[in-house]
């Protein structure tokens, strides 16, 4: 075997981990070869040495040492933790307090939706209540004043609003319903705001003192004709005063109709003069005679209203002190009554 | 001749007793371990690093990561196989840190000659060397240790252990990672090298 390969098993010859076979054919070698003799020697020497140096132990403290070192590390992870640590409960905290931000957004928002649904939240046990009893509508309807007018009309429309507004409260669907309700409104009455006010119509009543009536056309000549067939004067003067009576309580309802309604259209001219506004006129059933006008008066023309309203009758019913809301219009409800 | 050192054996049952106790809540028991293992680790730091602190650091970096990973070590293989791998670990990362090369050349040329060793050697046996002798003798272990100093980490690595520390090449294999078959040509060519370099000296 050539020199360079036995000189390769050579450290392996020298620690004692070569197979026999191996080891065999080394020793042979060697009997034979000077040069790998000499290595080998060399290199025995070497192990030798190597295997000879001073050896350096650990400090007599370095046990202690260890201890300190252990301990120091454990302090400064201590330290990292309640650094670090701190700051994983942060991330969480923040999360946390982004999450509640969240949460508190998706509250707010919860809550602004079903404060629609509130407002329309009336509406639904009183859709629930008059789907059963459509005649009770107007009676526990908000107080919409058109709705008392218009009943007839009125009792199918709140069906049909109940119908299209479902019982659950929601947004999207109780958005469009007041809007149909204020269209409904202003079907029946000209524009009346929705939200009408809840106070009380001050109640007036207008005593229209029976005026000598006009005499009809004629009237004159057939007095002179009377008189002419020989009644004396003082049956002429008694006559003229019987047939007054007779003429005033003859008065056929045709003038009592035409009175008051000549009578309403000064008041709805006086109202409208002074910038209100005529709500709604009632007529007797059989008579169709006007009996109540109901109307808007600035409270600023309130005052004027009553002095005006005294040329046509004798205005009963006002309380000697009205609270007068200043920007509010006055309601007022004026009804006619002749006095006797 | 100079008489040879022996080195520190490990006593692999008595250390699988102490793994356990610690294990067992004794704290004691790696003291113990560490009183054991304390020299052999120190010296083992000491060659691959050429530089006493730094093998003392290295030596204590060592033991401190065997108490924090002791109670979870399985004595699948022999504690000290797992203790020498730890701190051929630790002195490995330390080679190759900047710091540790930069403060081994400022010594140098600071203390071409002045020994590294320090006062903490101890001479067993001979005690018949002369002053001049022991002299000698120093200055060929600083020698010996600048040529190991200057080989590549790997063959630095299977010198010391085997060597110097003699550690057989099945426990050299365990320790770095290396086959068997690697271990002894890596091995063959280290020897081949240091000695080139301590040619004369030897």
């Amino acid at each position: 075997m050539e020199c360079i390969k036995i000189k390769e098993l050579l450290s392996e010859y020298i620690d004692g981990t070569l197979d026999e076979q191996r080891k065999a054919l080394v020793e042979g070698h060697l009997a034979t070869c000077k040069a790998c003799s000499k290595e080998l020697v060399s290199l025995k020497a070497y192990a030798k040495q190597m295997a000879s140096l001073k050896r350096t132990e650990a400090p007599e403290d370095f046990l202690k040492s260890v201890h300190e070192r252990i301990e120091r590390r454990f302090q400064f992870e201590k330290i990292v933790r309640a650094l670090f640590f701190p700051a994983r409960i942060k991330i969480p905290l923040e999360v946390t307090a982004i999450a509640a931000t969240v949460v508190l957004a998706i509250f707010v928002f919860k809550v602004v939706e079903p404060t629609k649904g509130i407002i329309h939240a009336p509406l639904a046990p009183e859709s629930v209540i008059t789907a059963e009893k459509p005649a009770e509508i107007t009676a526990e309807k908000p107080k919409e004043e058109p709705i008392k007018i218009a009943r007839k009309e009125k009792l199918t429309k709140p069906a049909v609003v109940l119908e299209e507004e479902p019982p659950v409260i929601e947004a999207d669907v109780a958005v469009p319903a007041p809007a149909k309700e204020a269209r409904e409104v202003e079907e029946v009455i000209t524009p009346p705001p929705i939200p009408i006010k809840e106070e009380k119509p001050i109640e007036l009543a207008l005593l229209i003192e029976p005026e000598v009536p006009v005499r009809p056309p004629g009237f004159t000549e057939a007095l002179k004709a009377l008189s002419d067939l020989g009644a004396p004067p003082e049956r002429r003067r008694v006559t003229t005063m019987s047939m007054k009576e007779e003429l005033a309580r003859k008065a056929p309802p045709v003038t009592q109709q035409t009175r008051l309604a000549d009578i309403l259209t000064k008041v709805k001219d006086l109202v409208n003069t002074l910038e209100g506004k005529v709500i709604s006129v009632e007529y007797e059933k059989e008579t169709n005679i006007p009996q109540y006008i109901t109307a808007e008066i600035p409270s600023r023309h309130y005052e004027t209203f009553l002095q005006k309203l005294a040329q046509y009758g004798s205005v009963q019913g006002p309380p000697e002190e009205v609270e007068l809301i200043t920007a509010e219009p006055v309601s007022v409800k004026i009804k006619f009554a002749y006095s006797k | 001749m100079d008489g040879e050192i022996s080195r520190q054996e490990a006593y692999p049952q008595d250390d699988a007793e102490l793994v356990s106790a610690f294990k067992g809540g004794d704290k004691s028991a790696f003291d113990k371990l560490i009183l054991m293992h304390k020299d052999k680790v120190f010296n083992m730091c000491y060659r691959l690093l050429g530089n006493y602190e730094e093998a003392n650091d290295s030596a204590q970096e060592t033991f401190v990561k065997v108490y924090r990973s002791l109670k979870n070590f399985r004595l699948e293989s022999a504690f000290s196989t797992w203790l020498y791998r730890i701190a051929v670990n630790t002195c490995k990362n330390k080679l190759v840190s900047s710091k540790y090369r930069h403060n081994k050349m400022m010594v140098r040329l600071d203390n071409p000659i002045e020994t590294e060793e320090g006062t903490h050697t101890i001479e067993i046996g001979n005690n018949s060397l002369s002053p001049a002798n022991e002299l000698e003798r120093k200055e060929k272990g600083i020698r010996i240790q600048r040529a190991i100093d200057s080989l590549p980490e790997a063959q630095k690595t299977l010198v010391v252990l085997r060597d110097i520390e003699g550690l057989s090449y099945e426990e050299i294999a365990k320790i770095t990672s290396y086959n068997l078959g690697t271990v002894k040509s890596k091995l063959a060519r280290a020897r081949q090298q240091l000695r080139e370099k301590l040619k004369g000296l030897i």
